[in-house]
């Protein structure tokens, strides 16, 4: 099977820096009207985007690109397109190309949304009839009805992307390149583009799709290929590419967690936390004033508590917790006065602040009134059926519904156990197929 | 190599000349109805926002003139040694002379203002420079309107004096398009390009025979021989208001030179584009 795509040793190098530097612009512009070969050398503040990278795509095949953002997986793709040059290497092309990087490029948001067509066709390289011919099929796979005739700037976001989507899936090249753009419109609409992608593959045509999806990759791509900092870390079957990449996800997360609750609501502790042979107990300093955080309002418990030390009971806890593992949180603080009707919350938060779910005392009024002193208590969750992750547990102990502490107590990771994974939580379940 | 073939390498384009020769004649080719479409779309978009987008193509030069014409009869200003009269001379001078900015203006901005194509979609680089072209002629074309009734008003009329006018018109455009095409990429990268071109453009006038004619033999008229819009706008508004041509040598030296020079810019402009796109 011949090749649609050909990458041959390609790097390429970008300016941290651009403003800085015009006269970087100006030298290579230079170097390529007088026929010179661009620098190969880096020059100050440079960098290489994409670092010695090779591989070749069938025809007819389906090839995503994984990496973190700044990868180098959008430049890869400006190149395969011809958008940009290489520093190095080659790229072979056969077929007719058509890159997806962004929607709806050269829509003038003045014209209406059948004016845009005609000049994103244009730009597309279709001729009038040939765009005249896919207008109704345009039209309803975009599902904008009379809208097609208001001006563009009148259109929400999500109907500007998927007039520019359906514009783009309704043409059919030999080669589609599409950077990130499947997430556009409501979930609806994400399924169909996705199955319109589908159907192009089922038509012979090659995809190169960049996509943070994975699940989108596994079930879109048959191979794939890893960038990290530019250069290729893994090329192979998608599922196999996907898991790698997840995985490497997994640790970098762990390792960069797992200290200390020293958030930005915690000052260091004043004693060092209760070791056990479990695990390091996590210590939960008082923040110096009240605030908001990426999980709520912060009460540092000023004359009111003190001493607050929460422990993550688990073995292994520096290496991540496994997924559906039992939990044990032991607490332990000193009421600084009497209170009449306390309670104790932990609160679970993703690390980017979702909030996930809290455990009350408020639901039994399990504490009561109390004289002051040293409160201790234990929560067991016996299946933590979170995806591999980072998480944060806030508690707030409340006298009723007042806050007399809120803060970030404890952070912990779920690693992956190689299966995949997908929304927020991982459900315990049987799956039984039945063939008939 | 497939005529759906591509090959990209670090190579540049200039080391390959036919290639690249070949690749600006299958852009301008390919890019005929995509010029044609940017055109329509931005002559629209700026009929959206104005219901007067035609007449501010030529109301600043008409009040430049009319203003000239004032001072004129009123003697502040001489016109110099001119054959026609002074409304005639210099209603072709201004809009004539509005029309070479306009063609050397336009393309400067082009890659910056078409930066979300360039870098989006691969688009023939001459399907910008056709869209500028026609936006430069359409604009002219009323501008050649208004010139045909000040022809009419003065009875300088000559209907195949300007109807050749008419025909050369377009050597005007290109013209003025050589010089903004080639400083175009430049621009992109360093906008005091543009800056500078326009600070120089508005005293050229000046020093030009648009608004009175330049006495010969002192330093101008030797000046005029290297400004290209001199000999254009005094051969093309001799040729319309008294169907003669001054100074036809001149004219067809002009008109080489220039042309040579916008097939360099057009080859500067062709292999900029992917440069551009990594900066704009």
């Amino acid at each position: 099977m011949s090749s649609a795509v050909s990458v041959r040793g390609i790097r390429k190098k970008y300016s941290r820096r651009a403003a800085d530097h015009l006269g970087y612009g100006v030298r290579d512009l230079l170097a390529e009207i007088l026929g010179r070969r661009r620098t190969q050398e880096l020059r100050p503040d440079e960098f290489w985007a994409v670092d010695d990278v090779s591989f070749e795509i069938d025809n007819g095949a389906s090839f995503a690109l994984v990496g973190r953002n700044g990868s180098g997986k959008s430049t890869l793709l400006k190149l395969i397109a011809g958008l940009i040059r290489p520093e190095a290497g080659t790229i072979h092309t056969r077929g007719r190309i058509q890159a997806l990087i962004a929607l709806g490029a050269g829509f003038n948001p003045l014209l209406s949304g059948r004016e845009n067509v005609f000049v994103a066709g244009a730009l597309l390289g279709l001729s009038r009839q040939q765009t005249e011919g896919l207008l109704d099929a345009i039209i309803d796979f975009a599902e904008i009805g009379d809208f097609i005739d208001s001006p563009v700037r009148t259109y929400s976001s999500g109907m500007y992307a998927r007039l520019g989507f359906s514009l783009a899936v309704n043409l059919e090249p030999d080669v589609l390149l599409i950077d990130e753009i499947l997430s556009v419109g409501d979930f609806g609409f994400q399924n169909k583009c996705f199955g319109r992608l589908s159907q192009l593959k089922k038509n012979g045509i090659t995809i190169v799709l960049v996509s943070h999806s994975h699940t989108r990759i596994i079930q879109l791509c048959d191979r794939a290929l890893w960038l990290h900092d530019g250069k290729p870390r893994e090329i192979g079957g998608a599922q196999d590419v996907v898991r790698s990449y997840l995985d490497f996800l997994d640790v970098e997360k762990t390792s960069a967690t797992l200290k200390p609750a020293a958030k930005p609501d915690a000052k260091p502790a004043a004693k060092p936390a209760p070791a056990t042979k479990e695990a390091p107990a996590q210590k939960a300093a008082p923040a110096s004033d009240a605030g908001e955080s990426p999980y709520g309002p912060i009460h540092p418990g000023d004359g009111m508590v003190d001493d607050v030390t929460v422990e993550i009971a688990h073995q292994g806890l520096a290496g991540g917790l496994p997924m559906h593992t039992q939990l044990r949180l032991r607490f332990s603080f000193r009421l600084l006065r009497e209170v009449d009707g306390l309670n104790v919350t932990f609160a679970f938060y993703r690390v980017d602040g979702l909030h996930l779910t809290s455990i009350s005392t408020l639901n039994g009024d399990l504490a009561g009134a109390i004289h002051g002193g040293r409160v201790e208590g234990e929560i067991e969750i016996d299946d933590l059926h979170l995806v591999p992750g980072h998480y944060v547990v806030v508690m707030p102990i409340h006298e009723r519904h007042s806050y007399l502490y809120r803060g970030t107590v404890a952070e912990f990771v779920v690693r992956g156990d190689g299966a995949l994974t997908w929304g927020l939580t991982d459900f315990p379940h049987r799956i039984e197929i039945r063939r008939s | 190599m497939g005529p759906s073939e591509a090959i990209y390498s670090a190579e540049s384009q200039a080391r390959s000349p036919g290639r690249t020769l070949a690749a600006m004649l299958g852009g301008l080719r390919s890019g005929r109805y995509m010029g044609y479409r940017l055109f329509l779309r931005d002559i629209r978009g700026d009929y959206a926002r104005s219901r007067f987008a035609v007449i501010w193509d030529f109301a600043e030069p008409l009040v430049i003139a009319l203003v000239f014409v004032s001072l004129y009869q009123s003697g502040v200003i001489s016109s110099g040694d001119i054959d026609i009269p002074y409304p005639a001379f210099v209603a072709f001078g201004v809009l004539l002379w509005q029309t070479f900015v306009d063609a050397i203006t336009l393309p400067l901005e082009v890659p910056r203002a078409s930066r979300n194509l360039i870098t989006q979609l691969k688009i023939a680089p001459e399907s910008l420079l056709i869209a500028v072209f026609l936006r430069v002629g359409f604009s002219a074309l009323f501008r050649i309107a208004v010139l045909l009734l000040v022809a009419l008003w003065t009875n300088t009329f000559h209907p195949l004096g300007f109807a050749a006018f008419v025909a050369l018109f377009p050597a005007l455009i290109v013209c003025g398009m050589a010089i903004g095409v080639l400083l175009a990429p430049f621009n992109t990268l360093y906008a005091d390009v543009g800056r500078v071109v326009r600070i120089v453009l508005r005293p050229l006038m000046f020093a030009t025979p648009v608004l009175w004619a330049i006495p010969r033999f002192n330093f101008f008229s030797y000046a005029l021989v290297l400004n290209p819009a001199a000999t254009l706008i005094t051969n093309l508004r001799a040729l319309a208001t008294q169907a003669v041509l001054p100074e036809p040598l001149l004219l067809v030296v002009t008109s080489g030179v220039m042309g040579v020079v916008f097939v360099l810019g057009w080859f500067v402009f062709h292999v900029s584009i992917p440069i551009l796109a990594e900066r704009v």
